[in-house]
């Protein structure tokens, strides 16, 4: 079963949260849900939990769109070599714009589906029937194996 | 505990005295959805005329297509005109909805909450706006996505040193990014609104806030990405107006063949965005009575930035002028005095007086805290920065080396019509946003009572 | 008060002699040494205190532990000045003085350029007065400050650095000019961050840690702020493909060892600053900050000599002696802020 604690006032929720992470409560069996987020909480429980894998795809999605920038310029200028303007064929000044537009593309992209995909989002069981709490802060912690 | 049977028209400020961190936030939330109500005849008024504005343009355009470019005014030498002058201006516009959202993000400004979702909103509808126009100036608009490269029974690629394609990268990936911003800053306040609603409001909403519940897990992933996204948009603003200047500045001609233009159109850009937030935030803080929530000091500080790109922009034109001299090249003394005296001397006299004169009153703290002062001065910026660029696209075409290649170049009905439906196009986005999405910064707003 | 302006008075005296022993006394070739010196430290010191005046319009607290130190340097705007009146004799060197126009003849060069160091000295005295005693008009001379920076810097690009390769020109230098001032004044910063680590924990404890972190962000962001106009100047040239243009990258190019110089020049402002400030930690340790400050310094100094030595012969041995006689005046400088910037009760 759950317990669910509500906290109209901030300070409240933090001790009661601290006391709970200190007493050895493991994080998993916590739900904690916010109106909006929070510096403290953040600092409380980074203590507890590891930190958001995000990082890891903004990164990959990054380094993906410059080497494929690269790869889908020269590539196709060697495919079809047209000289323009009295260019080399392989202009890396003129590519760089290219390769700096898709790096930024496909990690915005990627970190976006990153996001998606860690904060399991879309929850079709929350669309149909959505959480709501208001402007509380919620503890919900599960006690099922007490 | 929501506060559904409250009156949600009532605007005045919660309870008397002491007001608590909860009851702010329930107040905002009331204000927010005063916004969504049912449109005012005054509102069904701005959009229709957006909405005609709209029909004029597609008009002008269905014209264009039928009958071909030999109806625009464009012609040899001045092969570009108003609608790539349409294009930079509203590439530009919608710079400054990123720089408010990213940029002052990174910066720590606080101001900058209470204009970001109408600044991210901006930006969305001016890069909607701005990438119509390239299509428009291809004439045979039903060969544009020959722009992309795709393997083609042509065995041709697109040609990837051409700044014109670097435009499509950078336009689309602008789109792409400020989308995806705009809407990700949105998720938590669609669930607001979510919860506030009922019926077939509450299930679309559901839907767009993908069931977002606020949990700590989701809040620590949204705010590594909001990071992460802020840090990829700002040099992302930076490049896309550095790469729409390189479309003149990797020619020859005098005027467009010079090295400022990429940090003075970015420049520019954030210039005359800021001047349409103005423009666009002054009359929905009034409509939507958020007197309490954007106040003087916000604007004073956006008119601080303001003055600051103006500033810029008046240092990039005083060198312009002054390096042509300097070097003795008679091209460029040429052109820059056709600039001062020559055909569209008007033009330029105007641009010099809305870009750089009329904003350097913003020195005096009394008219940056005047909104209505504020206003008119943003409509006169929109004024000088449409005619900045096109000054700078159509005087340099109308007058680079050879005499014998002089022109002149008037914009005809077909690209006014086409113009002004553009302004209809980007207007009558932001009145249906601004009646169906929120306009605050909500959860934002929300966090900042604690600081 | 007056004693230290004796000092230093006297003080700069001596280095401009010296400096002028060295110069026309010794095999100085055509003076790009001098020329050199004069660059790189007007650029530090007008940049140092554009840093703090930055700070004090924007409100930031990043700039509260380095204000004193940054604001310090600003007697040194004056030992430039007279560095630049020994100049005058190298004017010779330069391309436009055998025809002159209305805006590049000595007489006026001369006038204004003498005329701008001591406006700009006397703007930044009075800025640093305001800001150290935290005064209410500190904004508004910090304003005014940058509006003379501005101007001052691009003056200077303008007509020191770019006159040089006349009749070339590109317009973004004067811009690019002062971007690197800014540049070298965060770098300053973060060799402040480590040898006055002790002091600033000290007097300013957590809030010192949290400047520190934002000067370093500051100096990434400027990293790659600087990287794009330094390639958007270099865009332009090469996609013109214009001779005259051209023929300034040409020469630096070409050959070795100017073509390693070159490339280094980006590696150093930018590859090196970009790759170490991406991992916080980095960010977080001293010595690497102070590491990346020198290479910051190493990579304009580079930077400037690619441009000068085409164009003025320099004895690199002299540069060295210039280079060190300055740098020791700035650290004695710095090191007496106290007896003419404190904040007066």
């Amino acid at each position: 079963m759950t317990d669910k604690m509500t906290f109209s006032k901030r300070a409240e929720f933090i001790s009661k949260l601290r006391e709970l992470l200190e007493s050895g409560v493991p994080p998993k069996k916590l739900k904690i849900v916010m109106p909006h987020p929070d510096h403290e909480v953040d600092e409380i429980v980074e203590k507890y939990v590891p930190p958001s894998k995000l990082k890891y795809f903004t990164l990959a999605g990054a380094l993906s769109g410059f080497i494929g920038g690269f790869a889908l310029t020269i590539g196709t200028v060697l495919d079809w070599p047209l000289i323009t303007g009295g260019k080399p064929l392989i202009s890396i000044p003129a590519f760089i714009v290219i390769v700096f537009e898709m790096t930024i593309l496909l990690g915005a992209t990627v970190s976006l589906l990153g996001f998606l995909i860690l904060s399991r989002l879309p929850s079709f069981k929350s669309i149909i029937s959505p959480e709501d709490y208001g402007n509380e802060f919620v503890i919900l912690m599960d006690r099922r194996d007490e | 505990m929501n506060r559904k049977d409250a009156d949600p028209q009532d605007t005045s400020s919660g309870k008397k005295g002491n007001p608590t961190a909860i009851d702010y936030k329930d107040q905002l939330e009331r204000d927010i959805l005063y916004a969504l109500k049912k449109p005012t005849p005054l509102y069904w008024g701005g959009l229709a005329l957006a909405a005609g504005l709209v029909i004029w343009g597609a008009i002008s355009w269905s014209i264009q297509i039928r009958t071909g470019l030999g109806v625009t005014g464009l012609n040899n030498p001045v092969g570009w005109g108003a609608y790539i002058t349409n294009f930079v201006f509203w590439v530009g516009i919608a710079h400054s909805g990123t720089l408010i959202s990213a940029i002052l993000f990174l910066f720590r400004a606080k101001f900058r909450s209470r204009f970001n979702r109408s600044a991210e909103a901006m930006t969305v509808f001016a890069v909607m706006t701005a990438g119509l126009f390239p299509l428009i100036h291809l004439g045979r608009v039903w060969f544009f996505y020959w722009l992309f490269p795709y393997p083609n029974q042509r065995y041709l690629w697109v040609n990837f040193r051409s700044p014109l394609i670097w435009d499509v990268f950078a336009v689309s990936t602008y789109f792409t990014v400020s989308a995806i911003f705009f809407y990700v800053g949105m998720i938590p306040d669609l669930a607001i609104i979510r919860r506030l609603k009922e019926g077939i409001g509450k299930r679309i909403y559901s839907i767009l806030s993908m069931g977002w519940v606020g949990t700590i897990k989701q809040w620590r992933h949204y705010n590594q990405l909001y990071k992460f996204l802020a840090a990829l948009a700002t040099p992302l603003v930076i490049s896309v107006h550095s790469v729409v200047s390189w479309d003149f500045a990797m020619s020859v001609i005098p005027g467009w063949h010079t090295t400022i233009f990429a940090p003075y159109f970015v420049a520019g850009a954030i210039f005359s965005g800021c001047a349409m937030v103005i423009t666009l935030v002054v009359p929905m803080r009034k409509m939507f009575r958020l007197e309490k929530h954007i106040t003087v000091d916000h604007f004073d500080k956006l008119a601080r930035l303001l003055l600051f790109t103006s500033l810029i922009v008046g240092y990039a034109y005083i060198v312009e002028y002054t390096l042509a001299f300097w070097s003795g090249n008679v091209y460029e003394e040429g052109q820059f005095i056709y600039r001062a005296v020559g055909d569209y001397a008007f033009f330029y006299w105007l641009m010099i007086t809305c870009n750089v004169v009329l904003p350097l009153t913003l020195f005096v703290k009394k008219l940056r805290r005047n909104i209505s002062y504020l206003f008119v001065l943003s409509l006169f910026v929109n004024v000088g920065m449409w005619f900045e660029r096109f000054n700078i696209i159509v005087m340099s075409l109308a007058h680079d080396f050879d005499p014998y290649n002089f022109g002149f170049y008037i914009p005809s009905i077909i690209e006014l019509g086409i113009t002004f439906g553009s302004f209809g196009w980007f207007f009558m986005f932001f009145l249906i946003f601004a009646k169906t999405l929120p306009i605050l910064s909500i959860t934002e707003l929300k966090e900042e009572v604690h600081d | 008060m007056s004693g230290i302006q004796t000092k230093l008075a006297i003080a700069f005296l001596v280095i401009t002699g010296l400096i002028y022993v060295l110069e026309y006394f010794l095999p100085a070739g055509q003076g790009g040494a001098h020329l050199f010196n004069l660059l790189f430290w007007i650029a530090i010191i007008e940049g140092s205190i554009a840093v703090v005046a930055v700070g004090e319009v924007t409100n930031g607290k990043w700039v509260k532990p380095y204000r004193q130190e940054l604001l310090s340097v600003y007697p040194l705007i004056l030992l430039i000045g007279l560095l630049f009146v020994i100049f005058i004799p190298r004017l010779e060197y330069y391309p436009w003085t055998e025809q002159p126009g209305i805006w590049l003849n000595k007489n006026l060069f001369i006038a204004r350029h003498v005329i701008q160091l001591i406006v700009v000295f006397f703007i930044a005295r009075k800025f640093a007065r305001e800001s150290i005693n935290e005064g209410q008009k500190r904004a508004f001379w910090g304003v005014i400050y940058l509006l003379a920076f501005a101007i001052s810097m691009t003056g200077v690009a303008f007509d020191w650095l770019m006159s040089l390769e006349y009749p070339w020109f590109s317009t973004l230098f004067g811009a690019l000019f002062f971007i690197e001032a800014f540049y070298c004044a965060l770098a300053l910063a973060g060799i402040f961050s480590f040898l006055y680590k002790a002091k600033f924990l000290d007097t300013y404890g957590e809030s010192f840690e949290s400047a520190r972190m934002d000067i370093a962000t500051l100096l990434f962001a400027f990293a790659i702020f600087w990287a794009s106009q330094f390639y958007t100047q270099y865009l332009v040239i090469w996609y013109g493909n214009i001779p005259e243009e051209v023929s300034l990258i040409y020469y630096r190019t070409i050959d070795s060892p100017m073509r390693e110089f070159f490339y280094s020049v980006v590696a150093f402002n930018f590859i090196i600053p970009f790759i170490t400030f991406t991992y916080r930690r980095m960010k977080a340790n001293y010595l690497v900050f102070l590491i990346v400050s020198i290479v910051v310094w190493v990579g304009i100094a580079v930077e400037r000599l690619v441009i000068i030595v085409p164009r003025l012969s320099i004895n690199p041995l002299i540069l060295i002696v210039e280079f060190v006689i300055i740098g020791l005046m700035m650290i004695y400088v710095i090191r007496k802020r106290d007896s003419f910037l404190v904040k007066s009760t």
